[in-house]
């Protein structure tokens, strides 16, 4: 007997990322999906974030690693309300793992909720946990072909942060061909080239894409 | 590596079905995917034979079958299939590589199933 179907793998995680839309619409809660390869810089990036906008806005913080709670301590450091999930393997977060968490956060008292997701430039993609935004992350470490490489990330991000732009100087990384690669996978995509280490070079202007984001959010 | 959670979802939509029709043997499931769907099919017909077994289903076939992509070129919004399979395609119509939307490609579903 043939029996026609027609439903989608991920049907089940949609349904449960749409529940988390409408709890984050109606708690006025910007939530934001940061997605990267290991070691491009998301931990250290929240870090400073956290820091340097704590006098204005409040944040809180969901860690996705495979194992250890590492990047939970470095970011509670800074006061803020994190969670950690270990996904012992799993190669992404996603909407069921963020539903279980929830209930530890004031939703009501915070402004930006970060998804810290586990290191993988492909899985994490497929898998909507909810968010306004996905952040994707590259660092200049990494190699200027990887929006060439990986462009789903790339096509879906609203805004790419090209990271350790203080390392310009000894790598072969050529910053256009990848912000031209990243902007042909996606016409709307903000590039914003920023460094987490001494100045913090660049990331006044991802503190505006913040402000502004959560400006149109709450509109 | 995320193809054991599609695998598990996939078993999960495929139990309801069989339950929903009284079925109670499976024979083949068929699921259609695009090329940019980030599925590896190996990997996914892997983890469906483990838990096939595990769920009483054992000796039944996941048929795996590529949809086409295709695309709209954002300057002259000509529709097309590259045959490079990339969302960076020359454009037929224009020429354009670059900025193009996917009408499809990202999907991945179950089409329909063999049961009695």
């Amino acid at each position: 007997m043939e029996i026609e179907v027609g439903r989608s793998l991920l049907e089940g995680n949609e349904r449960r990322a749409a529940e988390l839309v409408g709890i984050f619409r109606e708690a006025g809660v910007l939530a934001l999906n940061l997605i990267s390869s290991p070691g491009a810089g998301k931990t250290s990036l929240l870090e400073r974030t956290l820091k340097d906008l704590a006098p204005e806005l409040r944040m809180a913080v969901i860690e996705g690693d495979l194992q250890t709670d590492n990047d939970a301590r470095r970011v509670a450091a800074s006061g803020a309300r994190v969670e950690q999930i270990n996904t012992y393997g799993g190669c992404h977060l996603d909407a069921a793992q963020i539903h279980e968490v929830l209930p530890r956060f004031d939703l009501r008292g915070t402004d930006i909720l970060f998804i810290e997701n586990v290191g993988n430039l492909v899985c994490p993609v497929e898998f909507h946990c909810g968010e306004d935004h996905k952040v994707a992350l590259l660092s200049v470490a990494e190699g200027d072909d990887k929006p060439e490489k990986y462009p789903l990330l790339f096509h879906l991000a609203s805004v790419l942060l090209l990271n350790k732009i203080d390392l310009l100087p000894y790598v072969d990384f050529d910053p256009l061909r990848a912000e031209r690669f990243a902007k042909a996978a996606n016409q709307g995509l903000r590039v914003l080239p920023v460094s987490c280490r001494g100045e913090g070079q660049g990331l006044a202007a991802w503190y505006d894409w913040l402000r502004e984001a959560l400006r149109d959010k709450r509109r | 590596m995320h193809e054991f959670s599609l695998a598990r979802n996939l078993l999960e939509i495929i139990r309801e079905e069989l339950a929903r029709g009284g079925y109670t043997r499976l024979y083949r499931a068929r699921v259609c995917y695009g090329p940019l769907s980030q599925v590896a099919p190996s990997a996914l017909r892997l983890a469906f034979d483990s838990l096939a077994e595990e769920n009483g289903l054992a000796g039944a076939v996941l048929e795996l079958a590529e949809d086409p992509l295709v695309l709209v070129c954002s300057f002259c919004r000509a529709e097309f299939t590259p045959p490079e399979q990339s969302l960076f395609a020359i454009c037929p119509g224009c020429g354009q590589e670059f900025l193009h939307q996917v009408k499809s490609g990202r999907e991945l579903y179950l089409d329909r199933l063999e049961a009695e």
